[in-house]
């Protein structure tokens, strides 16, 4: 009983002296002093004032979840910022990147990238991101054939195409006759480029008579480059990378200018 | 007894803890720090008394503004108090009666023109040329009683008279009278001798504040009283020094002078009151005419703190030289003065950039609001920089008041894409442009952005031809090298809004902007130069097209060893001598390693130095900040300014 009356004391003195000092806080903010003080200090509004300090470059954090909706977004830095992000994106299954990456890679070529080219490039800038693209497929390996094999049955048209380089990229050697029939037949240079290079990387032996009729391809394209001495030369990238490919393959190739032989 | 520190274990230092002590002690513990927490708070902060300053100006002309030495000058005094005397009474009855009451929120002029409404009486126009002055300083400080009462303070006065009045008489009798008075000096005031006080009367919206001065002070001056009458025949005049009088009387030729009467200086002052609402109290101007009918004028003003805040230019402002050829900064600095009579005593002190002209002169930088002008920019990036502009106070007045001035740094900015900097252009071999460089390049070129390789970067506007063609291109050149130089050549980075790209899949994806395009472009060029150097320049002397076949400016017999920069080494183990682009990256072989290093320039190295308007990293407002947004995607490594950037 002793210790319930001192508890009931002690949180009735502890409650006072809080009323108190609360008390002597109000008296003091509305004595007259203070008040005239107020009165002739006639505070303003405070001025406005730049705050100094770090600039941050850090990008907002990005949502996963609205990662199938960025990549697909008509914008090609925001594809280009969402597929790395694919990447770091740990937590997604190998398969699910490469759908999202193979997504990336349609909406560039169904809005493809308007910016000038790059320095050094002989491409277009959507071609240096439909390659960067199918790299990225390429670098997941295995786990993203399944999705790409997917894209080429549902896809059509160009899609359908830079889908089949992304499954040999992905290492799919049942992309191999799909790839030779792009390497002889595709109306674009960049994915004639491309199935040549794929079809040296998948070692398709197969592949040797179209890669060597492919030294002949008469594509052509110019370098954009920060040396005048290289600047507006001009390249046949699919015969280069059809050379590329069968020296994979252990054929030998000579080069005389832009002319390439292979017997 | 409960004891405060016990054991709960052998320990013999405290006794050991009877049952349920610890609850018990949680209680009695508080209630024991309770009050010395209060008394902590009381001895830590001891609340300083609250103190009010004020300074006034008074002034009264006229007849009761006169000295009291004089001969004619004491015959219109004498006549006047007499009117006074009978106004005061007659006054005090009328304001019994109620026909003419002051309401609650009056001052000294409202009980004059009271007094003065008692009779048609006018002295206003009597002769007497006299005034008195002074101005007040004073502190004011809390008393219990919540009055404001006079601590200190100080009153400097002044004190004239000139009256002459001339009275032609019959046969030539003519009178002359002539007072003339002359006196000023300064005193403390004390509350032994004065009384200034500040009161406040009821609560809430009907709080008055009553402000009752007394001023008084010792008056010692000088004075001569003259009265020439017949002609000159009869003369008398008095001589006061402080107060000690002489008299010398001449009449008919005969000189009479008595001996000197010390006595005590006359005491001068004034007086005034005036009761109103809070929101006004903090000053007044008031003039009327007093019961004598003599001009009175008092303006006063009083403060808490006395300042000379500065309002412009804001704090960490950005001050950008103009696109003129010199380049300008013409502003105004302004400052909030409190109290503002001492507006014009604010002395400005404003940052020195070298290699450009300040105007004004410190001498004549003063008052409130003073128009400045920086002329011409510094030869130095490091010249620009944040600079305090000080304001203080020329009064001793405002000194002894206790007025402080303050600091506020701004900082001094170029214009990015104007050219009126004072260096010469780094032109390329060949180039005959005559026009300067830009502005960012010029300062750029002297920070780390530059990474130790400023003698080695030119600048081409785009105008300049280098093997036939144009140096940089239209639409989009960043940088260029040109095999067999030890030169790179930075392009207009404004044609591309100083913004660029990493190249996708030779590293993170990364936007680049402002002075960290500059760094990577020259990172990219001079990349460009060690490679030349280190597979043609150092081997051969020179770039050889036939050792090339493939043209991607790696030599043919070494392709098959060389090994890609990261990230594309993992993909690709070795270039090939017969392939341009041997990693299907759209991209010449040895254009790899110059997108790659790119990634090796530290970005934000030089922002502490990036004083570029826009653009400029020092900026925290929208007049220079970065015009960029930051666009979704990973974060990019952030480097401190102290950074050492790799050679």
């Amino acid at each position: 009983v002793n210790r319930r009356i001192l508890l009931l004391v002690g949180a009735v003195v502890v409650a006072l002296a809080a009323v108190f000092l609360l008390y002597r806080r109000s008296v003091r903010t509305a004595a007259p002093g203070n008040i005239i003080i107020q009165a002739i200090r006639n505070d303003t509004v405070p001025m406005s004032r730049n705050a100094r300090g770090p600039k941050s470059r850090t990008a907002p954090p990005l949502d996963p979840a609205r990662l199938p909706e960025l990549v697909r977004d008509t914008s090609w830095e925001v594809r280009l910022d969402a597929a790395a992000m694919v990447l770091e994106t740990r937590e997604l299954p190998q398969p699910r990147r490469a759908e999202l990456l193979l997504d990336a890679l349609g909406q560039e070529i169904s809005t493809p990238a308007s910016a000038p080219p790059l320095t050094g490039s002989y491409l277009p800038r959507t071609g240096v991101h439909r390659l960067h693209y199918v790299h990225l497929i390429e670098d997941l390996g295995p786990a993203a054939a399944g999705p790409a094999r997917n894209a080429m049955q549902k896809e059509s048209g160009a899609r359908r195409e830079w889908a089949t380089i992304a499954l040999g990229a992905a290492g799919g050697r049942d992309a191999a006759p799909a790839l030779r029939q792009l390497l002889r037949s595709s109306s674009e240079a960049a994915v004639r480029m491309s199935a040549a290079y794929f079809l040296g990387r998948l070692s398709d032996r197969s592949a040797i008579d179209d890669l060597r009729a492919a030294l002949g391809d008469s594509a052509t394209a110019r370098i954009m480059s920060d040396d005048t001495g290289t600047r507006g030369r001009t390249l046949y990238p699919v015969r280069e990378q059809a050379a590329g490919a069968l020296m994979v393959l252990g054929v030998k190739v000579e080069r005389n200018g832009n002319t390439f032989t292979s017997n | 007894m409960l004891p405060l520190f016990c054991r709960a274990a052998p320990p013999r230092l405290h006794p050991p803890c009877p049952r349920h002590s610890t609850r018990l002690r949680l209680v009695v513990l508080p209630l024991l720090l309770l009050p010395l927490v209060g008394a902590d708070h009381a001895q830590s902060k001891p609340d300083p008394k609250p103190i009010i300053r004020g300074i006034l100006r008074y002034e009264r002309r006229g007849v009761s503004a006169a000295p009291p030495t004089g001969l004619v000058t004491g015959v219109f005094v004498g006549a006047a108090a007499g009117v006074g005397s009978q106004r005061a009474v007659k006054g005090f009855f009328k304001a019994m009666s109620g026909a003419a009451a002051l309401s609650g929120k009056s001052s000294t002029k409202d009980i004059h023109d009271l007094l003065r409404s008692t009779d048609n009486l006018d002295m206003s126009g009597w002769p007497v040329k006299a005034e008195y002055g002074a101005d007040v300083s004073f502190t004011l400080e809390e008393g219990k009683d919540g009055v404001f009462q006079l601590k200190e303070g100080s009153v400097s006065w002044s004190t004239r008279n000139d009256t002459k009045i001339v009275l032609e008489g019959k046969d030539g009798n003519t009178h002359i009278f002539h007072d003339v008075a002359r006196g000023q000096g300064s005193s403390a005031l004390t509350p032994e001798n004065s009384s200034i006080t500040l009161r406040t009367e009821g609560k809430g919206k009907d709080a008055t504040v009553t402000l009752d001065i007394d001023v008084k002070h010792t008056m010692p001056y000088d004075a001569n009283a003259l009265w020439s009458a017949m002609g000159g025949l009869s003369v008398l005049r008095i001589e006061e020094h402080a107060g000690t009088q002489q008299w010398h009387m001449n009449v008919l030729g005969q000189q009479y002078d008595e001996p000197p009467k010390s006595g005590e200086p006359s005491s001068g002052g004034f007086g005034y009151s005036r009761t109103t609402v809070l929101d006004s109290i903090s000053r007044g101007r008031e003039v009327w005419l007093n019961m004598y009918d003599s001009p009175e004028r008092i303006e006063y003003q009083l403060f808490a703190d006395c300042t000379a805040e500065i309002k412009r230019p804001i704090e960490n402002d950005e001050l950008a030289f103009d696109d003129k050829r010199p380049g300008k900064i013409e502003q105004y600095a302004k400052s909030e003065v409190i109290p503002d009579i001492w507006a014009s005593a604010v002395r400005w002190v404003f940052p020195e950039i070298k290699g450009s002209k300040l105007e004004p002169a410190p001498e004549k930088a003063k008052g409130d609001s003073v128009p400045y002008t920086y002329t011409g920019l510094p030869d130095q990036n490091a010249d620009f920089k944040f600079g305090d502009f000080v304001t203080d106070f020329d009064s001793k007045q405002a000194t002894a008041a206790g007025c402080k001035g303050e600091k506020r740094p701004a900082a001094f900015f170029f214009s990015r894409e104007a050219n009126n900097n004072p260096g010469k252009p780094a032109l390329p071999p060949g180039s005959s442009r005559s026009t300067p460089d830009p502005n960012w390049f010029y300062y750029w070129l002297q920070t780390k952005a530059a990474q130790g390789h400023a003698a080695q970067i030119r600048y081409s506007d785009g105008s300049d031809m280098a093997r036939g063609e144009l140096r940089c291109q239209p639409g989009g050149d960043y940088g260029v090298y040109l095999p067999e130089t030890d030169y790179i050549t930075v392009c207009n980075l404004a044609k591309v809004g100083f913004a660029s790209r990493s190249y996708p899949g030779l590293g993170p994806v990364r936007n680049f902007h402002g002075i960290d395009v500059f760094g990577v472009t020259i990172r990219h060029e001079w990349q460009h130069f060690l490679d030349y150097r280190q597979w043609w320049g150092n081997p051969y002397g020179r770039y050889i097209d036939a050792f090339d076949k493939d043209g991607d400016k790696l030599p043919d017999k070494l392709e098959d060893s060389i090994v890609p920069p990261s990230p594309l080494n993992k993909r690709v183990a070795h270039f090939n001598p017969l392939v341009f682009d041997s990693a299907l990256e759209g991209l010449g072989d040895e254009h790899t390693f110059a997108w790659a290093a790119e990634h090796e320039y530290p970005v934000g190295t030089a922002d502490a130095e990036d004083w570029s308007c826009e653009g400029g990293h020092q900026a925290f407002s929208d007049k220079c900040k970065e015009v960029y947004q930051v666009k979704i995607g990973p974060p990019v490594k952030e480097v401190g300014p102290n950074q050492k950037v790799p050679e």
